[in-house]
């Protein structure tokens, strides 16, 4: 399991983050539970995601959050 | 000029005309022509303090662009990757100079401007009578608040390399001019907007139409219940006794409807504005008073402000590398979710205080962002909290929790937007004392002593069942179909009785000192 689908699912037990992928446009995920994730990866992982990154498209599924990870995993 | 006069509905008239007569690539020529003309119109001062943004936030941002495309270059050019980054580095540095720079020219300018009066007393140029400097900024500059918040917005992005800077300075004028804008925001994003305003556009009847009642509806709900209710709330204002026991709640009912009628109102003639010439803008509003929390509310009110501090300073702010590393120090101290989250709810506070700023310098402003600031926390703190709760997630979904939290919601918005009608903090928190403990006097003398006629408030209670129903309407989008199916001599018919009802029951009258919109003051 990677870091990031990690801390979603103990942040949000109930839901099925691996088969959603309209988190930010049905509301699942706000702007608090983006920096609480956001946060955790800086601090528990060392991945540093830029507020320049902090947009919808990569937060509205498990699958654009990982690409955002590993595109800045390689650009580091 | 006021959105509402006849003088603003003819000219976009004559702009409209020549728009659509002229060719195609000079019709952005016509928009920027006629929104300097609309800056103009207001005063020396605007004009001198948009050209000084526009030509400073300019200059700068190509210079950040310059960096940018050196930065470009270097990466394919240079061989080795310390030189890359050594460049880099310098380069970064020189970029956050100029944004430095580009901040904080804007920002002085809508600090000085904010507080102009005591600035021009501590330089006792206050004298009407041989200060030039009291005579030229006598009127406050058209828009300010908007284009200064738009400069920034863009150069953040140019700077990160979001999109290139405009070449072109007149059309990056033209970004921050635009005239439908300059009066009640919204405060525009320079990718959307530009991409609409550049372009080429033929005209289309049905938009047109589409537009033209939109701006009819603004006007309804500025003219006939804002600007009728505004003569209420100002006998109210002039008379402590009207403010006191049931009468302050009253008082504070009247203003939230003059405050979103208004505000709302205004968006609605400037969104129809636009529309007609084929320009889509954001909507500042998404039916607010349907929101089950404070921190909702805010995602549906004002939407374009809550959307610039969110991106360009409270996800900076938040993810800055002193906040994570004080979050990760708190989560070390306890496990308590309340200090793993701390920064996030300081950063949180910062903003609201900022957005309180923004709306004036003043003690009831700054006391405005932090309440709003803890309420927002607050709701932010026990959603997360409780809907770990199987039983709590349960009784979320029932229509009584909903209707419960939508009442709430309303009347904690209710009282702390009351905030604006009062000089000092002070001066609220006395009157809100007044409101719980104070003796009214009776309720149905005080309302027929407002100066409007029970005629009045019956037509007021009429449009506001009639917008509530038009909200519905338009949200699920039954309105627009309906529209676009009408006949062309019924969507005539529905123009032309819309003109009339708001030139037959709008507040017009002789002597009447037609109300500017409430948020122009910010």
């Amino acid at each position: 399991m990677s870091a990031a689908a990690e801390i979603l699912s103990r942040l949000f037990p109930d839901l099925d983050i691996a088969n959603c992928d309209r988190l930010i446009d049905d509301g699942l995920l706000d702007s608090f539970s983006i920096i609480t994730l956001v946060t955790e990866l800086a601090n528990d992982h060392s991945i540093k995601i830029p507020a320049t990154e902090i947009i919808p498209e990569n937060f509205n599924s498990l699958t654009a959050i990982e690409s955002l990870i590993d595109k800045l995993i390689n650009q580091s | 000029m006021n959105l509402t006069s006849i003088g603003f509905i003819l000219f976009v008239a004559i702009v409209l005309t020549i728009y659509y007569v002229v060719g195609k690539h000079l019709q952005w020529m016509v928009l920027l022509l006629s929104s300097v003309g609309f800056i103009g119109l207001s005063g020396p001062f605007s004009v001198i303090a948009v050209s000084f943004v526009s030509a400073a936030t300019y200059g700068l941002t190509m210079a950040i662009d310059r960096i940018n495309a050196q930065d470009s270059l270097s990466q394919t050019q240079l061989s080795t990757v310390t030189d890359r980054s050594v460049l880099s580095a310098r380069r970064h540095t020189r970029k956050n100079l100029l944004l430095t720079a580009i901040v904080g020219i804007n920002l002085l300018i809508f600090i000085a401007v904010r507080l102009r009066d005591p600035l021009l007393l501590g330089l006792h140029l206050n004298n009407e009578t041989d200060s030039m400097l009291y005579r030229l900024t006598s009127t406050l500059p058209l828009g300010l608040s908007f284009y200064v918040f738009q400069a920034i917005g863009y150069a953040i992005d140019v700077k990160n390399k979001k999109y290139p800077a405009e070449r072109n300075f007149l059309k990056f004028t033209l970004y921050l001019v635009f005239f439908p804008c300059l009066t009640v925001g919204p405060i525009n994003r320079f990718e959307p907007l530009t991409a609409a305003l550049y372009q080429p556009h033929c005209f289309d009847g049905l938009q047109l139409q589409k537009g033209l009642l939109r701006l009819l509806y603004g006007l309804f709900k500025k003219t006939i219940v804002a600007d009728r209710l505004l003569i209420a709330l100002r006998v109210m204002d002039s008379n402590q006794e009207l403010q006191t026991g049931w009468l302050f709640w009253i008082y504070a009912l009247i203003y939230i409807i003059v405050l979103y009628c208004d505000f709302s109102g205004g968006i609605d003639i400037i969104v129809g504005v636009t529309s007609m010439f084929g320009i889509k803008l954001e909507e500042n509003f998404l039916y607010p008073f349907y929101s089950k929390n404070i921190a909702e509310f805010w995602r549906r009110w004002h939407i374009t402000l809550g959307g610039w501090f969110r991106d360009y300073v409270y996800y900076p702010l938040v993810l800055s590398s002193f906040m994570l590393r004080f979050a990760k120090r708190m989560k070390k101290i306890s496990k308590i979710l309340l200090s793993s989250q701390l920064h996030i709810y300081l950063s949180t506070l910062v903003i609201w205080l900022l957005i309180g700023l923004w709306h004036g310098i003043s003690s009831n402003y700054i006391a405005w962002g932090i309440i709003n600031g803890v309420l927002v926390i607050f709701s932010m703190y026990t959603d997360s909290r409780l809907k770990q709760y199987g039983w709590f997630r349960s009784i979320t979904k029932t229509k009584l929790y909903n209707y419960c939290s939508i009442a709430l919601t309303f009347i904690l918005v209710t009282i702390t937007m009351l905030l604006d009608r009062f000089g000092s903090f002070r001066e609220y928190l006395s009157a809100l004392h007044g409101g719980f403990t104070g003796q009214s006097i009776d309720v149905l003398d005080a309302l027929s002593s407002l100066g409007l006629s029970l005629s009045e408030y019956i037509l007021v209670a009429f449009c506001l069942i009639l917008i509530i129903i038009i909200g519905i309407l338009v949200r699920r989008e039954t309105l627009d179909r309906w529209f676009k199916k009408c006949s062309p001599l019924l969507r005539f018919l529905i123009i032309d009785v819309s003109v009339m009802v708001i030139v037959v029951f709008g507040v017009y009258g002789i002597g009447f000192d037609a109300a500017q919109f409430i948020y122009g003051q910010f």
